[in-house]
């Protein structure tokens, strides 16, 4: 199972969202990283066919996904990243609705939205979902996407609305399912995709800009990440000055976390790179602000 | 060799000496011929049954109340049958909610990665609205041709009725699959325009609901017709096709 992007463009005239991206995507989970605005929602829609790319083409097993219809929606996933439910449903009802939809037969509909519902943990609620929690809600968005068991499974900001404990839940369900699957997510709560992403690929201005595997890529900023132990009037110059990524409190001191090719002063010692530093020494600004 | 043959040839031969790893490379091969076989998937009429059960039975629900009302209205005004142009545009405005429902709530982008697609979804929905628009027609031509002040002869009736539920109807379609934004609501106002000209040409040209005109309703039927049958190719196209329809993202 192979899926792979050739060349793929979407321009929403005069801005191009997604611009010229080619990559081959095999099973595992690929994280996607970027900004506001980098164009990864609009990929994720044409990864699942349902925004037409300006040019290029997206191939399942080296066919086009656009013609081949329904097969190719047979096996797949997809939660979008807002998405709204049918407010008088239960979760229930709402899971037995989408698989009808997927052509599931209702015996085996029955039986996986059970499944699905329990591993969400939400097969006690009868309520409507319009009394549902945000959360609650992802998690009945995340059931739904995993319905078909689908081979090809996009999630669009999986974790957004999710309290911690619910994140190293879905995490742990991702890593479990992930297998002989192509798993591909986007979201902004770098950790998530530390936790459980085997390749990553950060997006610019609709460009991968990078991608490999987690430790593959943190090593290109080693050398680049500092501890800088300051007093609390000095610690505001500096975030001021350079990329902070951390900052914390001790004995009346703060110790900054600093990106910076250079060692920005002499007392800051070179420390462990993450992900997170590797991110914000890409995207050092404000969000969608370059 | 028949099975048992070769059964028992096997028992009589020395004792495998890579039974685990045959196991392994046979379950292996199993389990790739699994993968290969798509799962089982339900057809069309199963999922407009499906869909009858989900979205069928409000959408027929509100199309019975609004034949109350269309009753209601038809035997309560005079010249009845002139007056069912003015009332056949609210069975469509009764089953316009259901067509965009997903609009609506924001389900869009989820149905269209679905199986069956937008384009299936509406179509289930316009085939369960037709048959609802059939029977309430039905009743209200009979309600019209019940009433006392009868006049017109049935394919006047008729071509009253069918005429501006198709004009309807074809708008309803065509921003469905034209516009990004306000879709719904054109549709909507579409509908109350189409009430409104029937209103206003009741009482300000009743010629035009003379025998005499019926040349003007079987072009105007006609073209609606033609329009509406053409929007009904570009989804029955792309539903079979697993085309896009409409702007989803």
């Amino acid at each position: 199972m192979e899926l792979s992007l050739d060349r793929l463009t979407k321009h929403f005239a005069p801005k191009i969202a997604v611009d010229c991206i080619s990559a081959k995507l095999s099973p595992g989970v690929y994280g996607l990283l970027g900004a506001n605005g980098a164009g990864k929602t609009t990929l994720m829609r044409m990864l699942c066919g349902i925004l037409e790319p300006s040019s290029g083409e997206v191939l399942f097993d080296g066919r086009n996904i656009m013609g081949m219809g329904s097969r190719y929606r047979n096996i797949l996933g997809y939660l979008p990243q807002d998405f709204g439910c049918y407010p008088d449903y239960t979760a229930r009802e709402f899971l037995m609705y989408i698989a009808a939809l997927k052509g599931l037969p209702r015996r085996a509909a029955i039986k996986r939205s059970e499944e699905l519902l329990n591993i969400v943990d939400l097969d006690a609620c009868g309520k409507k979902i319009r009394t549902f929690s945000g959360g609650m809600r992802q998690r009945l968005g995340i059931a739904q996407a995993l319905l078909n068991n689908p081979g090809v499974l996009v999630l669009d900001e999986p974790t957004a609305g999710l309290d911690p404990k619910e994140r190293v839940r879905f995490r742990n369900l991702i890593a479990d399912y992930a297998g002989d699957k192509i798993v591909i997510l986007s979201t902004h709560i770098v950790s998530d995709i530390e936790a459980i992403a085997d390749e990553v690929f950060l997006m610019k201005k609709g460009r991968f800009l990078l991608q490999g595997a987690i430790p593959e890529l943190v090593q290109r900023i080693s050398g680049k990440v500092w501890e800088l132990t300051v007093s609390e009037q000095e610690a505001r110059k500096w975030e001021e000055t350079v990329t902070v990524s951390n900052l914390r409190h001790s004995n009346e001191q703060v110790i900054l976390r600093i990106i910076s090719e250079e060692q920005p002063s002499l007392n800051a010692v070179p420390c462990e790179a993450a992900l997170e530093d590797l991110y914000l020494y890409h995207f050092p600004t404000a969000e969608g602000a370059e | 060799m028949n099975k048992k043959g070769i059964r028992k040839a096997l028992e009589k031969g020395p004792p495998p000496k890579r039974l685990s790893e045959t196991q392994r490379l046979c379950l292996e091969m199993l389990h790739n011929q699994q993968m290969d076989v798509e799962e089982e998937r339900t057809g069309f009429w199963t999922f407009l049954s499906d869909m009858f059960r989900y979205a069928g039975l409000r959408l027929w629900g509100t199309q019975i109340l609004m034949l109350t009302v269309v009753c209601a209205g038809v035997l309560s005004v005079y010249n009845a049958p002139n007056a069912i142009s003015l009332f056949a545009p609210m069975f469509a405005l009764a089953c316009i909610p259901s067509l965009f429902q997903s609009q609506t709530f924001g389900m869009c982008e989820l149905e269209a990665a679905t199986r069956a697609s937008v384009a299936q979804i509406v179509l289930a929905k316009l085939i369960l609205a037709g048959a609802a628009d059939l029977f309430c027609l039905s009743i209200t031509l009979a309600a019209a041709a019940a009433k006392s002040d009868f006049s017109s002869n049935v394919l006047q009736l008729i071509l009253y009725a069918v005429v501006p539920l198709l004009g309807c109807m074809a708008t309803a379609l065509w921003c469905m699959r034209t516009c990004s934004r306000n879709s719904y609501r054109i549709s909507m106002i579409a509908c109350f325009a189409a009430i409104m000209l029937a209103e206003g040409l009741f009482r300000l040209e009743p010629q035009l609901f003379e025998l005499s005109a019926l040349g003007l309703w079987i072009a105007a039927f006609a073209a609606f017709t033609g329009v509406f049958a053409r929007e009904l190719c570009f989804l029955m196209e792309a539903g079979k096709e697993g085309k896009i329809y409409g702007t989803i993202a």
